[in-house]
């Protein structure tokens, strides 16, 4: 009977491994659409006792992965998501910029430089000063969308990193605790725990979306996993990830911290990284070449425009950029002022407006360093106070402010010093960068103060002429490039490298493609070789029942020898 | 879009699904990018669609800006240049209107009641052409310069010009280069007298406040700064003086790097360099080369010296100059000031106190008499010219020598003959011109033939007078000055000889007051004008003065002719601004087949590219359907 009861155990063995493996092509097919899952298979194993063969078993589920094809995928996966987001960021600028359109910034700056043109050939035309007005507010409000857009895009970013950072610390926590229970599921013998590390293979792709990380496989089925050479998740603990909100230079900027130590995290890939790297290398730089370029066209028009006269001339005027100390040399830092001042001089002009009799002084803007006699807003106050009928005062909040007799009115002519431009006196502009950038408001108010005249005659339009050259004259603050091309090449940059970072993405996404394919060719489920893996098992499960049909038959027989 | 190796060894369910939206997307994209192409005409959207090509786009497009705007200005240009060319005709017709009466009138076929007639008529001429002279184009008068008000009235016994000589400008290419579009009243209507041009070189000494920029320095083309190279004994130091704005920092700068033991100082002319460590030793001051600075500045020297002039700088007459600093630093002397008479007004300038050279203009120019000062072209002498077409303007002493030393005297020694009387000289003839009989009987008998100036005369008058006469100027006023200098009971009186004319064009046709002969002013300055012309015709008819008609008739001859030509200049102006804007047309058309080159999607390609791609979406959905749809578990 001996022999007997092997065979039942023989036949109830395999009974138990094909049902087994019909389970796990079950679980197969089950998880056809999951794209995270990675196949099983059942290793089926003879069993013996001694020479003796006891059946057949299921020793072992093997789960189809292939640990460095994961890891390389997990590299390109935040290599693409990374390159994804510059070229959206990038992209969103392009779009904000507009450029190509009707509407974009060049237009705009041509049609302002135009208008200066168009007033030339005609400086006592009302409408063509209304037309420089409008012009010069289509140039200020594109300049502070794009700017406030820009702004915008940096505090998106920020937001993003901070909800990047949570979803990162939450997975690196989940990692933690899936470590922990693999090793406890797989501790109790029962081989390795697919569904565990199925999630956590699920996880640190999530991660790896977001932070390049590194991981390191240990025998006993823990990753630990490391962001840059500082580990994250070590067996069943993560430091956790945090964020912390600076501000500079005016602006939030949100940075990633381990939670434990507040230490920098540094990352340099995934879409975490990709997010601070967009703020920080393009959306700041196109933030600060905006503000370049608004200072630009702001100083090198009021440079121009304090040479000039209008139809009308100043009977009061106070300077637009306030000083924060009038007693040091005007080009010194601790003088305060945005715009350069150079050693020259310049003329204030006084005009009976009766007899319309001129009376011309020069001042002198001593900037050599020589002789300790630099000039002091303090000094300029005191030599222009020395032209009759002028005065000239500080203001409590550091301002120059001039005034001239009743009767009389005050113009500004042949500034080679940059001074007037400087502390915003006879200027067209007010303002220090793009958002700030506005049109002096004596002159909104009344068009005829735009400074078209050089010679003082109403009908002389050189000084409009020389405004309208100002978009093509070379400036010293943009490194020698005239305004328009400082502007088409902060457009083609910004068209290069949009069109890098998708190239980067392309390529990227080619690579994690491929990776992809190769994970699912290993990994996927195939329903074809499942189906026939199927019904392999049932016909080895219908053999096997057959087999004790066979040994129950024999049994009976012999039993019945007995009876 | 993404590209899945074809080298695996199996191919799961995933896989296949995967490699089929992969497909399906990179299909997509491109037929989305198509039929962005067909439906825009555009072969991109956004510059990074293609870098290059927007970048070319957005030049062209500032290019095309630009050259519409020049466009703009052309076109404004020659609407206001068809309008002057039309008033300009105008105006000769009317001058040559008047020519024709004036050559009509001259002679003995009329009456002296035609005449008067005729008189309305010019007078209706007169009043057309001042219309004329206040023509304007949109807010523009033609003739006005840079003016903004009517430039011609009847004012000051005349036809007062209150324009400018400044035409208007306009941006004729993109290259933002100018050209004007104007004439003013002087250069048509010669609305401004031709006198009283300085005869004075003001010569301002230097100071240190005397601008870089306005000095001639010793090339006579101004300075150029920059840097120098300074050796004293065994000591060199290189100096940068490029950032100077006036003298006063040149010397400061020298002052400061310069070796030691020199000192630079503002002499009346140029710098002065001075050893201050003696003995002196060798000094050499050099451009570094390429430079010119102090070839410029007259200091490229070596010199052992104590002191070293440097080179004259030269600086210009500007507005600013003192009064102090003329004539090489002797200034002037503003006793009595000086007179201007206009027309009847006369006014006596007070120049006491005067610092600058702009309040020495600005008094004169505010006198109110139609005249106007300021600084001549050349940047050396002043001048006074009439504004006012119809009087005679004359500048003269008033008992100082204010007129003299500012070289603006109407009437003084360098004056030629041939000027005088508004142009038509002195008649002189062979042998003597003038008697001059003293008090004591004392006979001197002149010959001017060969005096070319009043200071000729005088000094032929002195000779042959031989301390019995003397001549000179008025000093107060204007006009020669006769003064006997004998004693007698006799008569001074002067008469002329051999039928000479000189008396009478000298001014000298006078009686004497005691033993003084006062002569008359005969350089008074005439604006030599249409406007004069017509005034002196419309007198001479109601007048019946036939010296007075011819003496407009020459005129008016004189100034058609100058009025031609400048209406033929600006004729070929209006020519010049007709081609620019032609070819400012075409440029715009090249720039904008260029552009659309750039630009502008070729549709053959884009629609094959759109059939071929439909094709492919096509193939792809219907593959990706069979292989999704073909399973073995359709066959168990």
């Amino acid at each position: 009977m001996a022999i007997m009861g092997a065979s039942f155990e023989i036949g109830r063995s395999a009974l138990t491994a094909y049902q087994a493996a019909i389970s796990v092509v079950g679980q197969n097919i089950a998880n056809v659409g999951n794209s995270d899952y990675a196949r099983q298979s059942a290793h089926l194993a003879a069993r013996s006792t001694g020479s003796t063969a006891t059946g057949v078993e299921v020793n072992a589920l093997q789960r189809h992965v292939d640990e460095a094809l994961e890891a390389r995928l997990r590299s390109s996966l935040g290599q693409r998501s990374g390159a994804e987001t510059i070229h959206t960021t990038l992209s969103s600028i392009e779009s904000l910029y507009n450029e190509l359109s009707d509407t974009d910034l060049s237009t705009q700056l041509s049609e302002f430089f135009g208008s200066f043109a168009q007033l030339q050939t005609d400086p006592l035309e009302y409408a063509s000063r209304e037309l420089v007005i409008s012009s010069a507010d289509a140039v200020i409000r594109t300049l502070q969308q794009q700017r406030s857009g820009l702004l915008t895009e940096i505090e998106d970013l920020n937001s993003s990193a901070r909800d990047m950072a949570e979803t990162a610390n939450g997975l690196a926590e989940q990692i933690a605790d899936l470590n922990q229970r693999i090793v406890t599921a797989e501790g109790s013998g029962t081989g390795q725990s697919s569904s565990l590390r199925d999630q956590r293979d699920a996880c640190l792709r999530e991660l790896a979306e977001l932070v390049d990380i590194q991981t390191r496989q240990y025998d006993n089925g823990v990753i630990n996993v490391y962001v840059g050479s500082e580990p994250l998740v070590d067996f069943g603990h993560s430091r956790g990830l945090t964020t912390e909100t600076i501000t500079e230079d005016g602006l939030e900027r949100v940075s990633v911290r381990f939670a434990d130590n507040n230490g920098t995290v540094i990352m340099s890939d995934g879409r975490l990284a990709a997010t601070l790297e967009a703020r920080d290398t393009y959306v700041v730089d196109q933030l600060n070449q905006l503000d370049t370029l608004a200072q630009a066209i702001i100083y090198e028009v009021n440079r121009v425009h304090s040479q000039g006269c209008g139809l009308v001339a100043y009977e009061s005027q106070t300077s637009t950029f306030a000083m924060a100390d009038v007693t040091v040399a005007l080009d010194t830092t601790d003088a305060g002022l945005t715009y350069p001042v150079q050693n020259g001089t310049f003329q204030v002009r006084i005009r009976d407006k009766f007899t319309g009799q001129v009376t011309t002084k020069m001042i002198e803007v001593d900037l050599d360093g020589l002789n300790g006699d630099d000039t002091t807003l303090t000094a300029l106050a005191v030599d222009l106070n020395a032209v009759p009928g002028l005065s000239a005062t500080i203001t409590s909040g550091q301002k120059l402010k001039l005034d001239v007799t009743d009767g009389y009115e005050f113009s500004f002519a042949e500034d080679t010093s940059g001074v007037l431009a400087a502390l915003g006196l006879g200027n067209f502009f007010e303002g220090t960068n793009a958002t700030t950038m506005d049109v002096r408001s004596d002159i909104r108010n009344n068009p005829q103060l735009i400074a078209t005249s050089l010679s003082g005659a109403q009908g002389d339009g050189s000084n409009a002429g020389d405004l309208a050259a100002v978009g093509t004259t070379a400036s010293d603050l943009l490194g020698s490039l005239s305004i328009t091309d400082y502007q088409e090449a902060i457009t083609n940059r910004l068209a290069i490298d949009t069109a890098a970072a998708e190239t980067e993405y392309i390529a990227a996404d080619a690579v994690y493609s491929s990776l992809t394919a190769q994970r699912q060719s290993i990994s996927g489920v195939d329903l074809d070789e499942e189906a026939i893996n199927l019904t392999m098992y049932e016909r080895a499960f219908e053999g096997a029942s057959r087999f004790l049909t066979v040994v129950n038959t024999l049994t009976a027989e012999l039993l019945t020898l007995v009876e | 879009m993404g590209v899945t190796p074809v080298n695996l060894a199996r191919i799961s369910f995933n896989l296949r699904a995967f490699n089929l939206q992969e497909a399906l997307r990179a299909n997509q994209t491109s037929l989305y990018s198509v039929q962005n192409q067909l439906s825009t005409g555009l072969r991109f959207l956004r510059p990074s669609e293609d870098p290059l090509s927007a970048s070319k786009t957005v030049s062209l497009d500032g290019y095309i800006d630009q050259l519409s705007e020049v466009q703009n200005n052309l076109s404004n240009v020659n609407a206001c240049l068809l309008e002057t060319e039309s008033a300009m005709q105008e105006a000769v017709d009317l001058v040559r209107e008047a020519y024709t009466v004036s050559l009509e009138t001259v002679d003995d076929t009329h009456s002296a009641e035609e005449r008067e007639a005729l008189a309305v008529v010019v007078n209706s001429l007169l009043d057309q052409l001042v219309s004329v002279g206040n023509r304007k184009y949109l807010n523009t008068y033609l003739f006005a310069g840079q003016g903004a008000d009517a430039p011609f009235s009847f004012d000051f016994d005349g036809v007062y010009y209150t324009g400018d000589d400044q035409r208007r400008t306009t941006v004729v290419d993109t290259d933002m280069s100018t050209d004007y579009f104007t004439a003013t009243g002087t250069e048509f209507f010669q609305a401004a007298s031709t006198r009283v041009r300085g005869a004075v070189d003001l010569n301002p000494a230097l100071n240190a406040e005397t601008l870089i920029t306005d000095l001639r320095g010793t090339s006579g083309e101004g300075v150029t700064l920059g840097r120098i190279q300074v050796t004293a004994g065994t000591e060199t130091t290189t100096i940068d003086l490029s950032g100077a704005a006036t003298v006063g920092d040149l010397v400061d700068r020298l002052n400061a790097e310069m070796p030691t033991g020199l000192s630079a100082s503002v002499g009346t002319t140029g710098i002065t360099i001075v050893q201050t460590t003696l003995p002196p030793t060798t000094v050499a001051i050099s451009d570094i080369s390429g430079g010119q600075t102090a070839r410029d500045l007259g200091l490229n020297v070596s010199f052992a010296v104590v002191a070293q002039a440097g080179g004259d700088l030269d600086p210009k007459l500007t507005l600013r100059t003192e009064i102090d600093d003329l004539l090489a630093g002797s200034g002037i002397n503003p006793a009595g000031g000086l007179t201007i008479r206009n027309g009847s007004q006369v006014v006596t300038v007070n120049l006491t106190g005067v610092d600058t050279v702009e309040e020495l203009l600005n008094r004169i120019n505010q006198t109110g008499l139609g005249v106007s000062a300021s600084i001549a072209d050349d940047d050396r002498r002043l001048e006074i010219l009439s504004v006012v077409s119809g009087t005679e303007l004359s500048i003269e002493e008033n008992g100082g020598n204010v007129a003299t030393t500012l070289g603006l005297r109407s009437m003084y020694g360098g004056t030629y003959l041939s000027e005088l009387n508004d142009g038509n000289g002195v008649d002189t003839v062979d042998g003597d011109d003038l008697r001059i009989t003293t008090r004591d009987g004392t006979v001197v008998d002149v010959d001017l033939s060969n005096a070319r100036t009043l200071q000729d005369v005088i000094t032929l008058i002195n000779t042959a007078g031989a301390g019995a006469v003397t001549a000179s100027f008025v000093t107060t006023g204007n006009g020669l000055l006769l003064t006997d200098e004998t004693a007698g009971g006799g008569t001074f009186q002067i008469e002329a000889l051999n039928g000479s004319g000189a008396m009478i064009d000298l001014g000298l046709d006078v009686t004497a007051t005691g033993n003084q002969l006062t002569g008359d002013d005969v350089n008074k300055v005439i604006t030599d004008s249409a406007f004069t012309a017509l005034l002196e015709l419309r007198e001479g008819l109601e007048t019946d003065d036939r010296q007075l008609i011819s003496t407009a008739s020459q005129r008016l001859d004189r100034v058609l002719a100058e009025m031609q030509t400048v209406q033929g200049r600006m004729a070929s102006q209006a020519q010049m601004m007709d081609l620019r804007a032609e070819r400012v047309e075409a440029e715009t058309d090249a720039a904008q087949i260029l552009r659309s080159d750039v630009t502008d999607v070729d549709y053959t390609d884009a629609v094959v590219r759109f059939q071929q791609l439909q094709t492919a979406l096509q193939a792809n959905l219907q593959t990706a359907s069979m292989v999704l749809n073909l399973s073995l578990l359709d066959f168990l």
